[in-house]
């Protein structure tokens, strides 16, 4: 049998002195030859532990300690009795199928953060007990409060209220409604889980005295409330949200890649609300009697009122949270259907209107 | 000495210089790492790491490792690093399921379910524990690297509590923020020494010992340079923006693009000219540890310069930016290059006396680092 040898320098993981030995490689491995030292390791037992421009660093994997080092230039002898050995070749086919193994558990946690948990959200907020999110709903709402302080004047609000609870009731959303006028500058308004409605105080402002524009923003919001709006999107955020930022670790640049990638997922599903929320406006408008081109007078009560940096008319439509707003305007107008009187009086109205004026 | 003569001196020709004795007895170290290997590594992990949904990153930082630590030889001989992606990964899903989901979980359930005050009851000791728990992740992420790290066949390894520094490191914390950052340096010697003075080179004990050269670093002087230049520099920024009237509309809508914009791109100089102030500081407590560590008849030293530190962070800087984050490994290998080729070892150590580690290896043991985002390439 064809015998290579080569000087080697050989440690043996006993202690960190080293040994000059002679490496005799044959088709059965090496043999370690040195002043004290005499070793064998089977070919089958072989490994590469590492290896650079000048030396390959051979082990065995019945003696993770121990390191054979013989110069990267005794690679071609080496050859000559087992071809093959130490070539990068296996490294290069173990590393194609740790990317194809890892590919396809990326593919299969993104489906089922972009598929899977937006699906499940719907079924899981229907399946959610309403008391509990009603519960939900009022400790979001108390930690909303903590920034955005309720305007006073409850008595003041009593009319709008009693509005609101009506067009809810005629809407069939299935939450008692808990109505709050808060003091922010900001024309805004949303719905949180359980029936939960918030208005601000600029939204008020901004459609003046055009108290049915107020009424179908209000409208949009209760149709939110009926399609537990807020709970899936809580549940999606759970479930793609916290997963991804988890897998992902959240830093550096691939890291953020895939993170925006997930956001621009989320709002894909908030416009779809969106809209939806907006047919359940109109819906909800005609059958209180009134007419549902007034979310269009709304949203151009909202879009004048707001500075051009703060609506989202310039984003392209897959980066907003919203649909275009101008579309929506336009739906709501084709809409348009004669209504009753506003429900309530000019001197009620006026009286709502000064409810965040208060200290 | 060139590479060159360094590729004599460790290959010697046929087999002459294949002695086993140590062939370079000064116990030279000398990191051989080249730019392009390590900006290869870091390009293919910046692009694995979007088609695996960033996965791949456990097992890029092993390549990265195993090739800064071959490169890096002492005596002549290289370290070798002997960790594996995959234990980095397991470790990560080890540390997500027994801290992460249960902490989310947590925070989420108290967001929903409870009001604002017994929510911030819950919240807030969460907090504070998950400040505890990362000084228990560094601890665990540093035992997991000494314990696959070997020299010459033997193991590092660190032994001590990794709770015990989790606390000392959140106490050290606390008291960095009673003091305005003053004791920060006395809190990285002290967090240092604990470390070190627990690390092993198989059977043998490191010591982080305050030597004459150790002490003779100006370590607080430096510090105040650190500590006034980077609290002007950083007055003169808001200064300036805020005559600028970019601070102005803040509290009453959003800003807009451009102010932002003008934000982000004033806070490249900042960190520039903070990074030069502290840079100084950096070179003397880099030095202040290094001449504070032994092993058996074996003591450290350092000439890392200032000047060393403020070149490599510009250049590192450009490096970054330029090759839009895919060079951030090229530019730790750079800083480690440095640090390693200005170290010096003197005496000697009886390598035939250093018997194997008989500490047990962890399995893993950077999970929890990664999980906060703590870890570090190397």
């Amino acid at each position: 049998m064809t015998v290579v040898t080569i000087a080697a320098r050989y440690f043996d993981g006993k202690t960190a002195a080293g040994h000059a030995v002679e490496a005799e490689f044959s088709a059965d491995g090496v043999a370690i030859r040195g002043a004290t030292i005499n070793v064998s390791w089977p070919l089958r037992d072989l490994r590469v532990a590492d290896r650079d421009g000048r030396e390959i660093r051979l082990k065995s994997v019945r003696d993770e300690a121990a390191r054979l080092v013989i110069p990267a230039s005794a690679e071609d002898q080496i050859w000559t009795v087992l071809p093959g050995l130490l070539s990068a070749e296996s490294e290069r086919r173990r590393m194609t199928a740790l990317v194809v193994a890892l590919v396809a558990g990326a593919a299969a946690v993104a489906a089922l953060v972009f598929f899977g948990a937006p699906a499940a959200s719907g079924p899981l907020a229907e399946r959610t007990p309403k008391d509990l999110e009603i519960q939900m709903g009022e400790n979001l709402a108390g930690q909303i409060n903590l920034f955005m302080k309720p305007c006073g004047n409850e008595d003041g609000l009593r009319g709008l209220t009693i509005v609101i609870d009506d067009m809810a009731l005629t809407g069939d959303v299935g939450f008692p409604i808990r109505f709050q006028l808060v003091r922010n500058s900001a024309p805004n308004a949303f719905a949180l889980p359980g029936g939960q409605v918030m208005a601000t105080s600029g939204l008020l402002e901004a459609v003046g005295d055009d108290q049915e524009a107020f009424l179908a923003v209000m409208a949009h919001e209760l149709g939110h409330v009926r399609a537990r709006d807020s709970l899936k999107a809580i549940y999606r955020n759970a479930g793609a949200g916290v997963v991804l930022d988890i897998v992902t670790g959240g830093s550096g640049a691939a890291q953020q890649a895939v993170i925006i990638a997930g956001q621009l997922n989320q709002l894909r599903h908030t416009r779809k609300q969106e809209t939806a929320a907006d047919d359940a406006a109109a819906e909800i408008l005609i059958a209180s009697n009134l007419d549902p081109a007034a979310l269009a007078r709304a949203f151009d009560a909202i879009l004048s009122a707001a500075t051009p940096e703060e609506d989202e008319r310039d984003l392209p439509d897959w980066a907003s949270s919203h649909p275009d707003t101008r579309a929506r305007i336009e739906k709501a107008k084709a809409r348009a259907k004669a209504g009753g009187p506003p429900p309530l009086s000019v001197e009620d109205w006026a009286t709502i209107k000064k409810a965040c004026s208060g200290a | 000495m060139t590479n060159n003569e360094i590729q004599e001196g460790a290959l010697g020709g046929a087999s002459a210089g294949l002695a086993g004795a140590p062939r370079d007895a000064s116990l030279r170290v000398v990191n051989a790492s080249e730019i392009g290997a390590m900006l290869w590594i870091g390009l293919y992990t910046f692009l694995l790491n979007i088609v695996t949904l960033t996965i791949f990153r456990f097992w890029g930082r092993t390549h990265f490792r195993r090739r800064l630590w071959a490169d890096t030889r002492i005596g002549g001989e290289p370290l070798e690093y002997t960790g594996r992606g995959l234990e980095l990964f397991i470790g990560f899903i080890i540390a997500i399921f027994a801290l992460m989901v249960p902490t989310i979980a947590a925070v989420f359930g108290a967001q929903l379910l409870l009001g604002p005050q017994a929510m911030v009851a819950v919240i807030i000791p969460i907090y504070l524990m998950l400040f505890v728990i990362m000084g228990v992740a560094i601890f665990l992420a540093r035992r997991y690297h000494l314990s696959r790290t070997t020299y010459r066949g033997i193991r590092f390894a660190q032994t001590g509590s990794a709770w015990g520094y989790g606390f000392a490191a959140f106490g050290y914390g606390v008291l960095t923020i009673l003091t305005l950052g003053w004791f920060a340096p006395a809190a990285q010697i002290r967090l240092s020494r604990r470390l070190w003075s627990n690390a092993w080179y198989g059977g043998v004990r490191f010591k982080f010992e305050d030597t004459e050269a150790a002490k003779k670093e100006p370590v607080y002087l430096s510090f105040a340079l650190a500590w006034v230049g980077g609290v002007l520099a950083y007055g003169l920024w808001a200064g300036a923006l805020a005559s600028m009237g970019v601070f102005a509309s803040a509290g009453v809508a959003q800003p807009d693009v451009r102010q932002i914009g003008l934000i982000y791109l004033s806070l490249i100089p900042l960190v520039l000219v903070i990074a030069i102030f502290v840079s100084w500081h950096f070179a003397v407590i880099t030095r202040r540890i290094t001449k504070s560590l032994s092993l058996d008849g074996v003591t450290f030293s350092s000439r890392l310069s200032t000047f060393d530190i403020i070149e490599l962070t510009i250049t590192n800087m450009l490096l970054i930016v330029f090759t839009f984050g895919v060079g951030v490994m090229a530019a730790q290998m750079r800083m480690w290059k440095r640090i390693a080729n200005r170290m010096t070892l003197s005496g000697t150590i009886d390598f035939a006396a250093v018997e194997q580690s008989t500490i047990d290896a962890p399995k893993q043991g950077e999970g929890l680092a990664d999980g906060l985002d703590l870890v570090s390439n190397f």
